[in-house]
C-alpha cells in the first residue's frame, strides 16, 4: 500500500493533540494508519517499527514534526497528507485562540490571584518552566516526565526555599482543595488525605475510599523519584507538614513504592511529630522493626480498607460476586489448550503493574517486566516472554507520545500481538478512568478486545481476560456503563487491582496443577 | 524554610497557569477551577548559519 511521510521543521504541537489528530487522520478515506508525532527518538523508533521508512525521517530532530501515512491508493495517500497538514494548521489557529497569556509573566500580571502552575511540556524544558514558576511563588504541578534527577534536586530546593511544593515531576495526580488536576477519580470530600510517590496508587486508594463511602480531603502528588537516595523524601516531607495542620485532613496515608533508607528515616521522623493516624503503604517493603504505632499494609486495597475502618469500623471492600470468580476459572479451565499456559499483564497504571508483579512474585517461571532489572527483566520491552506484566506507561514507551491512558494505541497493538500468541492464556488488564482518561476508554477497549479474540478464535484459541477497573461511580465516563461495554465483551471485570490479580494468580495456578 | 506560609490547603480557590497540554487545563476548567492558558512552544535552537547570515544583514 502507498505510503507517504512528511517532515515539518520545527513545528510543535503538545502530544495529547497530536493524538487526537491522528486518530481523525485515521477515519479518513482509504486510510489503513495514520501517525502525527513529534520525532523524538522512541517516536523514529515506533514508526520504523510499524513499516514506515524514510531516511528523511530517521534524520529528522526532536522538535521536527513527521506525518506518517498508509492507504488504499496513490490519491488517497496525497490526500490525507494534504487533510494533515490542513489539520495541523487549522490545529495551531485554535491553539492560539485558546492562548491567554504569552508567558507566565503575562498570565501573573494579567491575573495576579494565581496561585498554581501546571506544567506538562517536553522534560527537557521542563526544570526552566517550574523553577520560574518557584521562583514566582507558586505552587507546581509538574506532570512532565524525563526530568534530570540533578534537575528534580536543584528545584526542590528551589521549593523549600520558597516554602511552596514541587509535584513531580512525572507527577500524574493530585486533589486539592476537590480540584482534581491530571489524572485523578471525582471522589467525595472527607478526612483522609493521601500523599502519593504514585499515581495510579493514589487513584486506586481513593477510589475504592469512595466506594466505602469514606472521602479525601487533598491528594498531593510527590513524582515517583521523591523518596529516591538523592532527593530524599523532599515534597513528601513538605507534604506531610501541610496536611498535619490541615483542619480538613484527620487520616493521612503514604503511598509509595519502597523508599530509600535515607528517604524512609526523614519521612518517619515527620511522622512522628503529627498526631494524626498514618498509614503507611511501601509496596513490597517490609515493614520497619523499630515503626511500632505506625499502620502498614502491603496492597493499595488493604491500605484503602484499613484507612476506611478508622471512619467506618463497618467498612468492607467492594469485589465481583465469588460465584462470577469461581464461573470465570471454570470457564478459562474448560477451553484452554494444552499450550496456553502464561499471563500477559499490560498496564497503563505504572503502581497496579509494580503490584501486579508484587502479588504474582512466586507463580512458577517468575513474571518478566520492564519494572524488573534482575534476571526476569525483558529482553526486548516491545516482545514478552513467559509470563510478562508490563508498565506501558513507563518512560520507555511514553516519550514524546500520550500516556496511556490518554493514547490506547501502543497498548492495544500490544494486545493485538499477545492474542497472536498460542502460549498466551490470560490477558490481565488495567482501565483507569476519572479526569484525564479518555471519554469512553470502555468502548475502545472493548473493540480492541474483540479482533484479539478473533485472531486467537481463527487459531482454535480461547483468550479470557481480567480488566480491573479503577475509578468511581461519580468518574465523567460513568462506571456502570465502562463495566456493562466489558461484561458484554465477555471480560471479568474486577473492583481492585489486587483481586484482579488474585484471581489471574488463581488460574495460573490451577492450569500448573 | 522562608517565613512566607504556603497556602496551598488554605482553602483558596485554585487560580491555575497551565503551561504545556490543553487537556489538563481543559479538565480543570470542567470542574469550574479558574485557568489561564499560556502559550508554549520549545526555545529555538541556536543556529550558527543563521546567526552568520543575520551578522552579515545587519
Amino acid at each position: 500500500m502507498p505510503s507517504r511521510i512528511v517532515v515539518r521543521p520545527r513545528e510543535y504541537h503538545d502530544s495529547v493533540r497530536l493524538m487526537r489528530l491522528s486518530q481523525l487522520l485515521r477515519k479518513e478515506a482509504g486510510v489503513s494508519e495514520a501517525m502525527i508525532m513529534m520525532a523524538t527518538p522512541n517516536n523514529r523508533k515506533i514508526l520504523d517499527t510499524t513499516g514506515f521508512c524514510s531516511e528523511q525521517a530517521r534524520n529528522a530532530n526532536p522538535e521536527d514534526l513527521i506525518v506518517a501515512v498508509t492507504a488504499q491508493t496513490e490519491e488517497e495517500a496525497d490526500a490525507a497528507i494534504a487533510t494533515a497538514i490542513h489539520m495541523l494548521q487549522k490545529n495551531m489557529e485554535n491553539a492560539g485562540n485558546a492562548v491567554q497569556a504569552g508567558t507566565l509573566d503575562e498570565a501573573i500580571s494579567l491575573h495576579p490571584d494565581i496561585n498554581f502552575a501546571c506544567i506538562s511540556v517536553p522534560g527537557s524544558f521542563a526544570a526552566d518552566e517550574a523553577e520560574q514558576a518557584l521562583e514566582r511563588g507558586l505552587n507546581v504541578f509538574l506532570f512532565s516526565d524525563n526530568v534530570t534527577i540533578e534537575d528534580e534536586k536543584r528545584l526542590k530546593q528551589t521549593a523549600l526555599k520558597q516554602n511552596r511544593l514541587l509535584m513531580g515531576p512525572d507527577c500524574g495526580t493530585a486533589i486539592i482543595n476537590g480540584a482534581a488536576i491530571g489524572f485523578a477519580n471525582a471522589v467525595a470530600r472527607g478526612p483522609v488525605g493521601i500523599v502519593a510517590a504514585s499515581g495510579t496508587g493514589a487513584q486506586e486508594i481513593s477510589s475504592l475510599l469512595d466506594w466505602m463511602d469514606v472521602g479525601i480531603s487533598h491528594i498531593i502528588g510527590t513524582g515517583g523519584r521523591d523518596l529516591h537516595q538523592d532527593i530524599g523524601g523532599a515534597t513528601m516531607c513538605q507534604a506531610l507538614e501541610l496536611m498535619a495542620q490541615d483542619p480538613q485532613t484527620d487520616i493521612i496515608v503514604v503511598t509509595s513504592k519502597p523508599p530509600s533508607a535515607i528517604a524512609q528515616d526523614r519521612v518517619f521522623a515527620t511522622t512522628a511529630r503529627i498526631g494524626k493516624p498514618i498509614i503507611f503503604n511501601f509496596l513490597g517493603a517490609t515493614p520497619p522493626a523499630d515503626a511500632a504505632g505506625a499502620e502498614f499494609c502491603a496492597t493499595l486495597a488493604e491500605t484503602a480498607l484499613a484507612t476506611a475502618r478508622h471512619v467506618r469500623p463497618e467498612a468492607t471492600l467492594p469485589c465481583a460476586p465469588q460465584a462470577d470468580r469461581d464461573d470465570f476459572i471454570r470457564n478459562a479451565l474448560d477451553t484452554r489448550t494444552p499450550v496456553q499456559r502464561y499471563v500477559r499483564g499490560l498496564y497503563a497504571g505504572g503502581t497496579l503493574c509494580y503490584e501486579a508483579l508484587l502479588l504474582l512474585g512466586d507463580i512458577p517461571g517468575g513474571v518478566y517486566s520492564n519494572l524488573k532489572h534482575d534476571s526476569h527483566a525483558l529482553t526486548d520491552i516491545f516482545t514478552s516472554q513467559g509470563h510478562t506484566v508490563i508498565d506501558m506507561g513507563d518512560d520507555a514507551y511514553t516519550q514524546g507520545r500520550a500516556h496511556p491512558m490518554i493514547d490506547p494505541g501502543l497498548r492495544n497493538q500490544r494486545i493485538l500481538h499477545e492474542a497472536a500468541d498460542p502460549e498466551v492464556a490470560l490477558l490481565l488488564l488495567d482501565l483507569v478512568i476519572g479526569y484525564g482518561a479518555q471519554d469512553n476508554p470502555a468502548r475502545n477497549l472493548a473493540e480492541i478486545l474483540h479482533t484479539a479474540r478473533n485472531i486467537a478464535g481463527q487459531d482454535g484459541r480461547s483468550l479470557p481476560v481480567i480488566v480491573t477497573i479503577c475509578g468511581t461511580r461519580h468518574d465523567i465516563q460513568n462506571y456502570s456503563d465502562q463495566v456493562e461495554q466489558l461484561e458484554q465483551a465477555g471480560v471479568m471485570v474486577t473492583r481492585s487491582n489486587a483481586e484482579a490479580v488474585t484471581l489471574a494468580k488463581r488460574y495460573v495456578e490451577a492450569i500448573n496443577v | 524554610m522562608s517565613e512566607n506560609p504556603n497556602p496551598l490547603l488554605s482553602g483558596a480557590p485554585l487560580h491555575i497557569a497551565n503551561i504545556g497540554i490543553e487537556l489538563i487545563g481543559e479538565n480543570l476548567e470542567r470542574q469550574d477551577v479558574k485557568v489561564v492558558q499560556v502559550r508554549w512552544l520549545p526555545p529555538v535552537r541556536h543556529d550558527a548559519e543563521l546567526t552568520a547570515l543575520l551578522d552579515t544583514l545587519l
